[in-house]
């Protein structure tokens, strides 16, 4: 079987040859790293065409399948015991020429079966590594698959080659669609010309064989590969294809890691990780702090901290990444332990003492820091510089106590300047304190008129009369004019009373009001509410029909919280607007 | 509650950074041992995080899956009403931040109303608004003065579990305190000092609070309130708070206490000099008020000769310019001031403020000088200070006091030019100043100007102009504005009553003042006091009217008595109204049920009569001729009688017609 598909293969191979051939040539030529759009513009090209070809050969690349992808972590890559670079061919080769991935049309040899060095089970012919069966020119084919295979799971099932140049008869456009060219990628003209081998089905031309540039066995995504996907963005591909056994090296482990830096990709971070520790590097301690840091981006710290714990050895700045990862999560008071830790491995900085200080800012310990502010110059020695003093003004303000920062700020030893104001500006904004940020804002643009803002609104005037006036008795307007009567000023107060006729079982009736809380229209609606933003409409549809304490419910919601909420019941709609419905309450 | 002391001592003279000293301002803390300052910030954490255990509080933890949980540590049991801890600042970020940004543009814009909307409906919403955000919004309102908005949205707020911070309370309290109700400002601060309140007070928040307190005379809850915070040390013994309570002692004529409080802050902080100017303008004057002169000038020389090393700001200088000013001083107020005036050079250092200038010129008019009052309330907008209403108004009653009327009303024409609103205070002043001088037809010009500018005077300021107009015997137009008071929906106060009244007994017109006994007697809210009985009965057994009295009374009774059987009857009316409504409505219930089984009887005939229609058909071709007939006449009569049994009748008929008819 394998043996007639590699025959009926020949004439397309042929095809897929001059194409692939050809790019690859190209990758050598002009385009050292960053292939993204050539692999990119395989993805959304199964043209019909393309997929004619493929169809023939389906049951075959089928048999390939299980094999190939072995599990979601893939086979853990096998480390050379020396080193990163054992294939050395593959391995370089790659690094220059990254994926250009003319994917042999449906052409068998699954890439992953060829970097797993136990070639795979017997039978499958044609293509298998060691099998160098199948004709000469078919060697030259292999290099590029792996590379553009790995990215997009689809192609496994057969990603459409470029269209074969001529002959095959893909429609016209397609022939200009052929997308690495068109998008760019790399310098197209020599492609255009580059298909016209289009004596077709000959044997190859023979640079080709002088090209290719490895062995096709280990065709193994390497470091570079890696590193291109990530500095495309595209990580999720670039940790497929880690698992399934690229290997990187400490710099690719080291963007790879840096690539996740949002909490959606906390996953990929982790199977990063994962590699990272199988790897024989995983004591690298630049890539472990970059680890560390990129956990506490997203968010979490747990993660963190375990692989801090774990870290053979750590420098100054897997502790400042710690505390002030820890403190950015707000769990400032985990950054303050932490710190306590480090105290005993190591002499602290003043940049640590920075980082602390924001600690505490994010967990209010007031007290703590100005603890730590006296130790600093008395324990270890560093006298407080502008950003220390800065520190303790930002741990006040965030702490709500700004009266008393502007008060600190009045003791300063010296001559607050433009970052004490602008920190100041930046902590009324935060608090919303007008008055104060304006006055920041003016010392501000006194001291940096860079910093002025052109489109500042006017201030409104403030209605209250503030502690300026000294006149105490003078101050007789109470004998005229009582003081504002508030709280009773609540006109018409509505309240939710649950109304339990709606509840037929025979319960009591604290289970009634229970049972009401429970009801589907109820849950959808407090599920919408709390994942859309403010304002939007809901829709609500409903299987039964809404009951007249839902009903109720519903208008009151839909004045507390100023949206539409229109619910559908099985009998018609509902528009809940300002505690109104536009049914009248009649259903 | 080892925990906060050191506090505000540390922000005290900290860039000094003499820990030593420090340590010893602030008496609650223990007595410092050296070994107590190798780690210090463990001890002062470990408090604070003990704190925040007992409220078995989590620390939000990070997404995903937590990895290291000890296998044998029992999962923290999280009480769902432990009061929440508030949200640390690290929060504002994102689309969160966003949210705050765009209601801190609203506020600048100064659309309160949607900013405080906004954050209400972000509440229920994927982007909760943060505490900050909550925070911005509640000091937009107090700044426009708009209570009753802040404290529905501060309760909306905090019933949504938005956890307040200090600054939070802080706002609450200063809102509760503007409105003179410190009794409400001190019960939220009991919530504060509880012992699982998971915010602590802050210095801000007494100083809130002794200001207050001070300025309301209530002295004692004042001097509870500083042993609270010295017992509790949770802030440093604060120099604001006892300036603020000095003041109000002070202002008592309790110059003792004033000095010892004076005494107990310098002890506590160490006995050093204190460092902040805020205390000393209401120590002079506890000495001025003892007749200690010269300890006064003393401490004045002291704090504020060269070299002394007391901060002074606008508020503390202005202190003590009050204490001298008001002491006969007006010479080193002068001096005072222009140094103050020297000193300030905004934006970096504020030496003077609005308050400066009210203060001079209540020395100034206080030495007689008014022309300099005057000129140096115009020297104002030099000092790039607005002058307000309260300060308009105190120059004017200084000047109408003093019948320089023509200054006061140039002043009130100024106010206009300068978009300053007059309060009603500003145009009792006038009226007042006008009586004075005898321009009655302008002070009742004045007043009715009031109206004009949509200023809605109370009962006291009618009575000023009832009072001017009754001295000048001009009791008609006083009773007019009585009368008006009425059409205003101004309600008298017994004052009112009490001065027509006797107006009315002066000029002998016993009838009118009967009149107006009866208003008194007959208004709920008034006392009929023995004083003013007194006078009536003299005035009119005089004329020869005992009877009056007693008729008087009678009178009273009667009204009183229709008035109550009045009020019963109508209550009766309305009860007898609902009762009926409800019958009514109970009938018509009743009706529709048996409208609706009178129809279901007539569907079931009709199908029976269907039936026997069948088997009579060929039998009684003429019969249904004739039925189809009486119906056709008698659905002509049941339109117009419409009774329902008729209807029904109709209906019936008409069923029994629809189901012949296919």
């Amino acid at each position: 079987m394998a043996a007639t598909a590699a025959i009926h293969l020949r004439p397309l191979r042929s095809f897929a040859f001059s194409c692939a051939r050809s790019r690859s040539l190209l990758h050598l030529l002009a385009r050292p790293l960053s292939s993204s759009q050539a692999s990119y513009a395989y993805h959304p090209y199964p043209s019909p065409a393309a997929a004619a070809p493929n169809n023939v050969h389906q049951p075959h690349q089928q048999q390939w399948a299980p094999t190939r992808n072995p599990s979601p972590l893939g086979p853990p890559p096998q480390w050379p015991p020396q080193g990163h670079p054992s294939p050395p061919h593959p391995g370089n080769y790659q690094q220059q020429a990254p994926p250009p991935p003319p994917p042999p049309r449906g052409y068998g040899p699954p890439p992953p079966q060829q970097h797993v060095p136990p070639p795979p089970s017997g039978g499958h012919g044609p293509p298998p590594p060691r099998g160098h069966g199948p004709p000469p020119p078919h060697q030259h084919v292999p290099p590029p698959p792996p590379r553009g295979y790995g990215p997009p799971p689809p192609h496994h099932q057969g990603p459409p080659p470029p269209p074969p140049p001529r002959g095959y008869g893909p429609p016209p456009p397609q022939k200009q669609a052929p997308p690495p060219p068109s998008r760019g990628y790399g310098p197209p003209p020599p492609q255009d010309q580059a298909p016209p081998p289009p004596h077709g089905y000959g044997p190859p031309p023979p640079q080709q064989h002088s090209t290719p540039p490895l062995p096709p066995p280990e065709p193994v995504a390497g470091p570079g590969e890696l590193m291109g996907l990530c500095r495309e963005g595209r990580v999720k591909d670039a940790v497929e294809l880690l698992a399934k056994g690229a290997r990187a090296d400490p710099p690719a482990f080291y963007e790879l890691a840096a690539a996740c830096s949002n909490p959606k990709l906390l996953e990929e971070l982790r199977k990063v990780h994962d590699f990272f520790l199988r790897s024989p590097f995983r004591g690298d301690l630049r890539v472990n702090n970059k680890l560390l840091e990129m956990y506490a981006k997203c968010a979490a710290m747990p993660h963190a901290r375990r692989t801090f714990d774990n870290m053979p050895d750590r420098n100054m700045d897997s502790w400042h990444i710690m505390i002030d990862g820890y403190s950015v999560n707000g769990l400032g008071d985990e950054a303050l332990r932490l710190f306590e830790l480090m105290k005993e491995c190591m002499a602290p900085t003043s940049h640590t003492y920075v980082l602390v200080l924001n600690a505490c800012a994010n967990s209010e310990a007031i007290e703590e820091a100005f603890l730590y502010f006296d130790a600093m110059s008395k324990d270890h020695g560093i006298e407080p510089g502008v950003e220390h003093y800065v520190g303790i003004i930002e741990v006040l303000g965030k702490s709500g106590h700004l009266n008393e920062a502007m008060e600190y700020i009045e003791k300063l030893p010296f001559e607050p300047n433009a970052m004490v104001w602008e920190s100041v500006l930046n902590l009324a904004r935060m608090n919303g304190d007008i008055d104060l940020e304006d006055r920041a804002e003016e010392l501000l643009v006194s001291l940096d008129p860079s910093k002025e803002n052109p489109k500042k609104l006017p201030t409104p005037p403030p209605k209250r009369r503030l502690g300026i006036n000294m006149l105490d008795g003078r101050n007789k307007l109470a004998e005229y004019r009582l003081p504002p009567k508030i709280e009773k000023k609540v006109v018409n107060e509505q309240r939710y009373v649950p109304d339990t006729r709606y509840v037929l079982h025979d319960i009591d009736q604290e289970a009634k009001e229970q049972a009401l809380l429970y009801h589907s229209e109820r849950l959808a609606i407090a599920y919408g509410l709390i994942s859309t933003p403010a304002r939007t409409p809901l829709r609500i549809i409903k299987n039964l029909r809404i009951c007249g304490d839902c009903h109720n419910a519903i208008k009151i919601m839909s004045r507390i919280v100023g949206r539409e909420l229109i619910v559908r019941d099985n009998k018609r709609f509902h528009h809940f607007k300002d505690g109104k419905c536009s049914c009248g309450d009649y259903w | 509650m080892a925990l906060s002391k050191p506090l505000l001592s540390r922000l005290l003279p900290l860039p000094l950074r003499l820990r030593h000293q420090l340590r010893l301002l602030c008496l609650a803390t223990p007595t410092p041992t050296p070994t107590d300052d190798t780690q210090p910030p463990a001890d002062a954490a470990a408090e604070r995080r003990r704190r925040k255990r007992r409220l078995r509080v989590e620390p939000p933890l990070s997404r995903g899956p937590a990895p290291q949980r000890a296998p044998g540590a029992p999962r923290s049991a999280s009480n769902p009403n432990a009061p929440k801890i508030p949200e640390s600042a690290s929060v504002l970020s994102g689309k969160r931040l966003d949210l705050h940004r765009r209601i801190l543009a609203l506020i600048r814009e100064n659309d309160l109303d949607e900013a405080a909307l906004l954050t209400r409906h972000s509440i229920y919403s994927n982007c909760r608004p943060t505490v900050f955000t909550c925070n911005a919004v509640l000091a937009a309102l107090l700044r426009q003065a708009r209570y009753a908005d802040l404290l529905s949205l501060h309760r909306f707020v905090t019933q949504a579990s938005v956890a307040p911070t200090v600054a939070t309370y802080n706002l609450l309290l200063q809102a509760y305190c503007d409105c003179r109700r410190p009794d409400a400002a001190l019960e939220h601060f009991r919530l504060l000092l509880k012992d699982d309140s998971p915010v602590l007070p802050s210095p801000t928040t007494y100083r809130i609070l002794a200001r207050s307190l001070a300025e309301n005379g209530k002295l004692d809850q004042a001097i509870e309130l500083k042993d609270g915070m010295l017992e509790r040390g949770l802030v440093a013994p604060d120099t604001q708070v006892y300036a603020f309570i000095m003041g109000g002692f002070v202002n008592a004529g309790d110059g003792d206490t004033a000095l010892s409080l004076y005494g107990e802050l310098k002890e506590k902080l160490g006995g050093g000099p204190i460092l902040d100017g805020v205390v000393y303008g209401n120590l002079m004057k506890g000495y001025f008020l003892k007749g200690m002169e010269k300890e006064a000038m003393d401490c004045y020389e002291e704090v504020l000769g060269e070299g002394s090393k007391v901060r002074f700001s606008a508020v503390s200088y202005n202190m003590v310019l009050d204490a001298l000013g008001r002491n006969g001083r007006l010479e080193d107020a002068l001096k005072l001031f222009d140094r103050m005036c020297m000193e300030h050079d905004p934006p970096k250092t504020i030496a003077v403020n609005l308050g400066s200038f009210n203060v001079m010129v209540d020395a100034y008019c206080r030495a007689e000088r008014f022309q300099d009052a005057i000129d140096v309330f115009g020297k104002m907008a030099e000092k790039r200070c607005a002058p307000d209403a309260l300060s308009y108004n105190n120059l004017i009653d200084w000047l109408g006091k003093n019948e320089l009327v023509g200054e006061a009303e140039g002043l009130h024409k100024e106010m206009a030019e300068r978009g300053v609103n007059p309060d009603e205070y500003t145009y009792v002043l006038l009226i007042e100043s006008c009586f004075k001088v005898d321009r009655v037809d302008d002070a009742v010009g004045y007043f009715n100007g009031m109206f004009d500018a949509g200023l809605r005077p109370n009962a006291n300021a009618f009575n000023k102009v009832m009072g001017g107009l009754v001295k000048v015997d001009r009791l008609d137009e006083a009773q007019g504005f009585f009368d008006m008071m009425t059409e205003k929906e101004v309600k008298p106060n017994i004052a009112s009553y009490e001065l027509l009244l006797r107006a009315y007994v002066d000029a002998a017109r016993l009838d009118d003042a009967i009149k107006i006994a009866k208003g008194i007697l007959l208004d709920e809210s008034v006392v009929f006091s023995d004083e003013m009985k007194a006078l009536l009965e003299g005035a009119l057994e005089k004329e020869g009217r005992d009877g009056d009295m007693t008729k008087l009374y009678e009178d009273v009774e009667r009204e009183k008595a229709e008035a109550a059987a009045r009020a019963a009857e109508e209550k009766a009316r309305a009860e007898a109204l609902a009762k009926e409504e409800e019958e009514r409505k109970k009938a018509e219930a009743k009706a529709k049920e048996e409208a609706a089984a009178r129809a279901s009887r007539a569907a079931i005939e009709a199908v029976l009569g269907r039936k026997r229609e069948a088997e009579n058909e060929e039998s009684a071709d003429g019969l249904s001729a004739e039925e189809a007939e009486v119906v056709e006449s008698n659905s002509g009569t049941m339109g117009v009688s419409g009774e329902q049994s008729e209807g029904d009748e109709q209906k019936r008929q008409e069923s029994v017609e629809a189901s012949l008819g296919p």
